[in-house]
């Protein structure tokens, strides 16, 4: 009796939620220029809290976190009802779990999603769910393999693929030896598609000036000892050494390097995931200071940089970490398409992405987000200046800002040398 | 129902008997454990000869100083695991973490209480021995009361490791974090061979650990008691041993063991993760089932084959590929000795 009359209960509940979809789907989605916005928007951000880039996910997560409350201060400031959630998922760096999490923060309600950091999980999550939903995923994988799925147009990314990285280390490479020609780099990378990949678009263009490469030697990032890779990588004196790796894999590597008595922090070079500063306390300090890194975006030295390192640093939680300001920025992209589309539909968020990254518009950084928001209700066409770069989103939907910052360490800090375009 | 206490001399009887009877079958130093450890050590030798002849001293030298390094990590982790699996049955899959729990209660205590690192390693032995101990009353004795089958102990083993691995990452957070110990000193010795001073002093030390633990269980009351379990849990019963205790000190020694390999292997590594234990998990089982399931010795000569072979395919392959040679020379070696270098034919 009382079973039948929950059945009762469903069935009337299965009657009213297309009524009910269809009253939300005509208050929500209309985009009206001007007048007062009123929703809640959920930004879903699944990142690695665990597994081989745990190290990652809380950092990353941080970043989205303040851009929400960035979001919701300039929400406030420009008059608009309008109010950003964050609902975080683990996807422990393994495709599967990755999904499981992209799902469970779509069922919360999340209509555009930060991270996850590794190519084969924005895979699984662009084939499981996103793709068909129509709904925006920024991640802060870089591998260039990425772009070889169609997305439909749902991945957008604020970090330059790892090909420009490659790029941007040949030049500074270069640049310090004066030439290619005979000189031989020494490659190590970490055995992942990111490490695998880097290594090989350095090979490929350092062998086409004319340079000779040693290696590249990969290593496993879960082995306790890298004594035999140090030697490899050391053996015959090279010119220069290019890494790829993450900081926690390279704290081991980068001690092993330091025991052999033959490494030169100066001829050093590593790409954007170990471009960290301060040194972080599992690196060995004298591994880096003195050796150089490319980042990717202009990180370093913008106004909106500076107050970001500010903001980061003076809230609770983890340090400066890889990326983070990518995962910053591709948060407040999400809330101001919402706030461009004037709905929390994914569709018309997803709509809205490419028009607001520039280059065209009236440049506005995230300290300026309340008079951003005040002009998109205007009708105004905006270009977010991004904590990371200027983002310019190409045709494939990746950042079409070449520009990298080469920096060194001096005394655990990185210090701007200069920028490398790597558009030509 | 626990028997009565036997006098002493019925024990030793029983544990003497057996040792006579069967040497081969006892988990202590018999006679041909002791002929067959000299035998893979000369085969190591001739090994080390031919890459000399064939890559040179110093590549060939450095490459077995590396391979002896990180055979000792393994064999320090596995020795733990070995002992828990030789007197209780029991595959521990959060041995492991058993390590990174270790690791960072001296992390705590040496980088948070600002601790000299030997005291650190004293606090990490004692907290990871009280793990143990802990899990053991909690879990396990009620488990085996219950006489719950193996597969139901692997689960909660498997689960265990998740709980400790999550219970590291919510009080410690995911940050890579290091050991207040200097990893990048190093020191040339033998013509060329360089290793770093903390790698020597792990050596150093696991070795003379690996070689007490050895001594205890063949010398010690306490070592023929864990033997006699291994061999029989009831006739050890019925002789007058005292399983509960000895099941606790074997816990005992197993976590302080777990604990000590964590704090030097995490020390000279350099590098402190939650996934620390779990990743070494693998060559751990490796270097247990290469040397002898249950097996202590077989513990320290699996350890030290596993390293070894990986650091020397280093001379001739690419490195990124150790993992998967360290893993064919294991089943190639259970291919033609299925209990393990030093283990024991299957019981009749």
């Amino acid at each position: 009796m009382f079973g039948s009359r929950l059945n009762g209960f469903k069935a009337l509940a299965a009657a009213m939620l297309p009524a009910a979809m269809l009253v939300a789907a005509c208050g929500g989605g209309t985009p009206s220029s001007g007048g007062s916005l009123n929703f809640t928007m959920t930004i879903g951000d699944v990142e690695p809290f665990t597994g081989d880039l745990g190290a990652l996910g809380t950092p990353a997560d941080k970043a989205v976190t303040l851009a929400v409350d960035q979001l919701n201060k300039a929400s406030k400031a420009a008059g608009l009802s309008v109010t950003f959630k964050l609902v975080s998922a683990d996807t422990q760096t393994d495709p599967q779990a990755a999904l499981s999490a992209a799902r469970k923060v779509i069922d919360e309600g999340a209509t555009c999603l930060t991270g996850p950091a590794t190519t084969p999980e924005s895979l699984a999550i662009l084939n499981g769910v996103t793709k068909a939903r129509k709904i925006t995923m920024l991640p802060s994988a870089t591998a260039a393999k990425l772009r070889l799925t169609d997305d439909g147009g749902t991945i957008f990314r604020t970090a330059p693929p790892d090909n420009l990285q490659a790029l941007a280390l040949v030049t500074a490479v270069q640049a310090q030896l004066g030439s290619a020609q005979d000189k031989t780099v020494s490659i190590g990378y970490q055995n992942s598609p990111y490490g695998e990949g880097l290594a090989n678009t350095f090979k490929d263009a350092w062998t086409k000036l004319g340079g000779k490469i040693q290696g590249p030697v990969g290593y496993d990032p879960t082995q306790p000892s890298y004594n035999s890779e140090a030697a490899k990588i050391l053996a015959n004196n090279p010119d220069a050494y290019v890494f790829a790796d993450f900081p926690d894999t390279f704290g081991k590597v980068a001690a092993a390097l330091l025991r052999t008595g033959n490494f030169d922090p100066t001829k050093l070079f590593v790409s954007d995931a170990l471009a960290v500063s301060p040194i972080p306390s599992a690196i060995p300090a004298a591994a880096l200071n003195g050796a150089h890194a490319t980042n990717a975006g202009s990180p370093l030295g913008t106004p909106q940089a500076a107050d970001f390192d500010k903001l980061y640093t003076s809230a609770p939680g983890p340090g400066r970490f890889a990326l983070d300001a990518n995962n910053f920025d591709s948060g407040i992209l999400c809330g101001l398409a919402a706030i461009a589309a004037g709905s929390n539909d994914p569709a018309a968020i997803n709509a809205q992405i490419r028009k607001i990254s520039g280059p065209t518009g009236q440049a506005f950084t995230y300290t300026k987000l309340g008079d951003a928001m005040k002009a998109l209700r205007a009708g105004t066409q905006i270009h977010y200046m991004g904590v990371s770069g200027a983002i310019d989103f190409d045709a494939k939907g990746d950042t079409s800002t070449g520009t990298f910052d080469l920096s060194t360490w001096k005394s655990g800090q990185l210090v701007l040398d200069r920028k490398i375009d790597t558009k030509p | 129902m626990r028997p009565p206490r036997h006098p002493p001399f019925l024990l030793m009887l029983t544990t003497a008997s057996s040792l006579e009877a069967t040497p081969s079958e006892t988990a202590g130093l018999g006679l041909s454990t002791g002929v067959r450890g000299l035998a893979l050590l000369g085969g190591a030798a001739v090994v080390v000869l031919i890459l000399i002849a064939v890559k040179g001293y110093q590549p060939a030298a450095q490459a077995t100083a590396n391979g002896l390094v990180a055979g000792t990590y393994f064999a320090l982790g596995a020795v733990g695991l070995a002992l828990v699996f030789g007197v209780l049955r029991l595959v521990n899959f959060a041995h492991g973490d058993f390590l990174t729990f270790g690791a960072y209660a001296a992390l705590l205590a040496n980088a948070f209480f600002r601790l000299p690192i030997i005291v650190a390693t004293a606090i990490a032995i004692a907290a990871t021995a009280l793990l143990g101990t802990i899990l053991e009353l909690a879990i396990w004795r009620p488990m085996r009361a219950r006489r719950a089958g193996g597969l139901q102990l692997l689960l909660i083993a498997i689960g265990l490791a998740y709980v400790i691995r999550n219970g590291i990452q919510i009080a410690a957070g995911t940050e890579p974090r290091s050991l207040q110990v200097d990893v990048t000193s190093a020191v040339s010795f033998m013509g060329g061979i360089r290793l770093g001073t903390t790698e020597l002093t792990v050596v150093l030390v696991g070795l003379v650990v690996l070689v007490l633990v050895a001594i205890m269980l063949s010398v010690s009351r306490l070592g023929k008691e864990m033997r006699a379990l291994a061999d029989n849990v009831g006739l050890a019963e019925v002789a007058g041993v005292d399983t509960g205790r000895v099941i606790i000190a074997t816990w005992l020694v197993a976590g302080g063991l777990a604990g000590l390999a964590g704090v030097l292997v995490a020390a000279a590594v350099g590098v402190l993760t939650p996934q620390f234990g779990f990743q070494l998990l693998l060559s751990l089982f490796a270097a247990t089932i290469l040397g002898g399931i249950g097996n202590a010795y077989g513990a320290l000569a699996g350890g030290l084959l596993l390293g070894l072979t990986q650091e020397w395919s280093t001379l001739f392959i690419d490195p990124r590929w150790k993992l998967a040679v360290g893993f064919a020379i294991l089943i190639l070696t259970l291919l033609i000795r299925p209990n393990g270098l030093l283990g024991r034919p299957a019981l009749k």
